[in-house]
């Protein structure tokens, strides 16, 4: 290894090295932080669920990082997906499929009783049940606007002041002296 | 904080000091007395100086509330001297000229300043110049407001008077020169009547077979919702936020409300909720009509209309009502609070003001620095639970009418200064509350509703004038708090200011064993015929006899005057002028 202040010593090299790192260390620390994820409002949103590179390599999904900066292209990654694990991939998705079998076939032999607890969903089950929801929530109006319809609908109603008279002689009060 | 009390002393607080007894009533007999005989030498100082004008020197709106409570002091040393532990003013005098609300009883060193404060903000031809200079001029409405307490036995009065230009008539006296026709004319006749009302309905509450059928077979608090709004309604009127018809104890007269949570709070109370609920309910959106009938199985502290009047209760009828005739559009009514600051969020057509009236937090604690400070906080803890002025603290007041006046007023001013001193450290530590001026405001609805209100209610202001337990929020419905319809007031260009009348007056339910009779009996301590009689107005509206409701409004009427079968209302009267030692009718004529 040449020293620091030798005339021979590859310059450029190590330097773009080093500043490739101190990028992708940065890279990577915003991402950790969660500055690529989007909001969990978004449409997009994997918030909750669990996180793995390499099954989103296998079904081809953009990982956030990349999406963000060159949305639909698919940008630069250093992320790979070996052979080993795309095999293991295959087979977890091969018993998954035949667990889901079974406890379909499970729900249909205990008969259609809605009392049956049911079984505690995992927790990415969870998350995307309750994306649903608000998905759902999100849909129908809420019930702020729903007021704001009604509350419009009342003030452009100009017949529904009622009951005032001013036909008849009117009221009056008091006389010509000071109480 | 909570203050330890034990069981039975609460019980005692609470329940066997209020049930009404011959002594009992005989104090609220004396209060309402003290109060009509002091309603009395307000109106008849304002007449003199304004319609009569048999005294020449003018006196502003400060000096007037200085005399009327100099006056009620004098006439509470009177009675139950050294016989109660307490006895003293309900509440200051007030005096609110047209928009202003409540609140308006500046101190006498007010004066100067409120001119010099709003001197770029005000003209003489501006309805608020009445307030800030203190002088009335013709068309003015002001709504008087005072009340003493004997040993927490409270009686409160509020009475609109209108200040006319006056004419001489044939037989040499000044009469008013004419009815006053005005959008405020519908205010008057509405707020009257509906008072009337409520009074006829709450002496229903004691023989509820007299109850006309039109109006159901008990009088509850959804009934005397119905009774009012259905009045202020055909007057083209709406209820003010701040209005209430509400159930008073001992020493609970609704003057701490918002300050103390009153458990088992009993009454009325009109709100910008009501007002929305009231729109929504004839829209289709059925859940969204606001849930009155709760079955509420512990007693709290939240005010619903799920109550019922029973015999040997105490009630205040507080009524502001507002006139939407100069209006065309659907609107909310709501209130601002009157600001003493200025700075650049300051509108120029903004009033300027500090609040007279303070009331004593004794949830509070903390150890005060300034020695002022130390020493009026033990004035203020000996005067009790009920709101005060700074001069009240004084040892010039009350106001003596055998003295020479310039001197005690000078004397008077003195004093306050170092008052305001120590008040303001006392203030700044929440160790008094002050009671806010405020004054009427209208926004129309749609400007409401355009409005986006990304935070919803959860906006916090740490500004918020007092508000009742489970009302904290003024729009639940479209959730808006109360910083953001604040905002809206002030952002919103076709705001105005809404004149306001207020009538309010106490009543005592005695069952047959306390009534003066054999019958049971409503005793009207404040207000009436003799105190409270209308000024001469004339609206265009008038009650429409088709409506169910009207009609047992007005059945409820002819049941007043029937004297055999109908209902007995006995009216507390004032007290002659001329015999007492304190005989401060005179101020105005020796000045």
């Amino acid at each position: 290894m040449p020293s620091k202040n030798s005339i021979n010593r590859p310059k450029l090299t190590t330097n773009v090295r080093s500043k490739q790192q101190t990028l992708a260390r940065k890279r990577d620390a915003r991402e950790r932080k969660g500055h690529f994820t989007l909001a969990r409002s978004e449409e997009g949103s994997r918030s909750g669920e669990a996180k793995s590179a390499p099954v989103d390599l296998y079904f081809g999904r953009e990982s956030p990082a990349t999406r963000r900066a060159q949305p639909g292209r698919g940008g630069l990654t250093t992320k790979t997906l070996s052979k080993k694990r795309a095999k293991k991939i295959e087979r977890n998705l091969k018993y998954a499929a035949q667990r889901r079998l079974l406890t379909d076939v499970q729900a249909n032999s205990e008969g259609a009783d809605d009392d049956e607890m049911s079984v505690d969903a995992t927790g990415q089950a969870k998350a995307i049940a309750r994306k649903q929801d608000i998905a759902a929530k999100k849909a129908s109006k809420n019930s702020g606007s729903l007021v704001r319809e009604a509350l419009w609908k009342a003030i452009e109603d100009a017949g529904s002041q009622g009951l005032t008279l001013q036909t008849g002689n009117g009221t009056t009060l008091g006389g010509p002296f000071f109480p | 904080m909570d203050l330890a009390v034990s069981h039975e002393d609460s019980q005692i607080l609470l329940k066997d000091k209020n049930v009404l007894q011959e002594s009992v009533v005989d104090k609220y007999r004396t209060a309402g007395q003290i109060t009509q005989t002091a309603l009395k030498y307000l109106t008849g100082l304002i007449n003199d100086l304004y319609h009569y004008k048999t005294i020449q020197r003018p006196m502003t709106i400060a000096e007037l509330c200085l005399l009327t409570d100099s006056f009620m002091v004098t006439r509470l040393e009177q009675f139950y001297k050294n016989k109660v532990n307490e006895r003293g003013i309900a509440i200051p005098t007030t005096i609110d000229v047209d928009q202003v609300s409540s609140g308006w009883s500046p101190e006498v060193d007010d004066t100067k300043n409120l001119l010099n404060w709003n001197k770029e903000t005000t003209s003489p031809e501006d309805s608020l110049f009445s307030s800030v200079s203190g002088i009335l001029k013709a068309g003015d409405v002001i709504k008087i407001t005072l009340g003493v307490h004997i040993d927490g036995y409270t009686s409160e009065v509020s009475h609109t008077m209108v200040i006319y230009p006056v004419a001489v008539n044939e037989a040499g006296a000044t009469v008013p020169a004419g009815p006053l026709l005005d959008v405020k004319a519908d205010a008057i006749a509405a707020t009257h009547i509906a008072t009337e009302t409520v009074v006829a309905l709450l002496a229903c509450a004691l023989t509820p077979e007299k109850l006309p059928t039109s109006l159901g077979n008990v009088v509850n608090g959804q009934l005397i919702r119905l009774v009012v709004d259905t009045i202020a309604r055909s007057y083209n009127c709406g209820v003010v936020p701040g209005s209430r018809v509400r159930r008073i104890r001992r020493f609970l007269a609704g003057q701490n409300e918002g300050i103390v949570a009153e458990r088992e709070y009993k009454g009325v109370v009109w709100t910008e909720s009501h007002q929305e609920a009231q729109l929504l309910i004839n829209s289709d959106v059925k859940d969204l009509t606001v849930a009155t009938s709760s079955t509420r199985s512990a007693p709290s502290a939240v005010p619903v209309d799920d109550f019922t009047v029973n015999a040997g209760e105490v009630f205040m009828i507080d009524l502001k009502i507002a006139p939407l005739g100069q209006v065309s559009k659907k609107g909310l009514i709501t209130l601002e609070v009157v600001d003493s600051a200025r700075g650049k969020s300051h509108r120029k057509d903004e009033l300027v003001a500090r609040a007279g009236l303070f009331v004593r937090d004794y949830a509070q604690a903390h150890a005060l620095k300034l020695k002022t400070s130390r020493k009026l906080l033990t004035s203020i803890d000996n005067n009790g639970v009920y709101p005060f002025k700074l001069s009240h603290l004084s040892p010039n007041f009350p106001i003596d009418p055998t003295k020479d006046y310039d001197e005690q007023i000078s004397a008077l001013d003195k004093d306050l200064k170092s008052f305001r001193l120590g008040m303001s450290e006392i203030a700044n530590n929440y160790l008094c509350v002050e009671t806010p001026i405020e004054i009427a405001k209208w926004v129309p609805w749609d400007h409401v509703l355009k409005e986006s209100n990304q935070n919803g209610a959860l906006s916090y202001d740490a500004t918020a004038n007092l508000t009742l337990p489970g009302h904290e929020v003024p729009l639940p419905k479209l959730g808006i708090a109360a910083l953001k319809l604040k905002s809206l007031v002030r952002s919103c260009p076709e705001t105005i200011d809404l004149p306001v009348v207020r009538e309010c007056t106490t009543v005592v339910l005695c069952d047959s064993d306390v009534s003066s009779g054999e019958r049971p009996e409503l005793l009207r301590l404040t207000g009436g015929s003799k105190t409270s009689q209308p000024s001469w107005i004339h609206s265009d509206y008038e009650l429409n006899n088709e409506d169910p409701t009207v009609q047992g409004i007005f059945q409820l009427a002819e049941l007043v005057k029937d004297k055999r079968f109908g209902l007995v209302v006995r009216e507390t009267q004032p007290m002659k002028q001329t015999v007492s030692q304190g005989a401060a009718e005179e101020t105005g004529m020796q000045m």
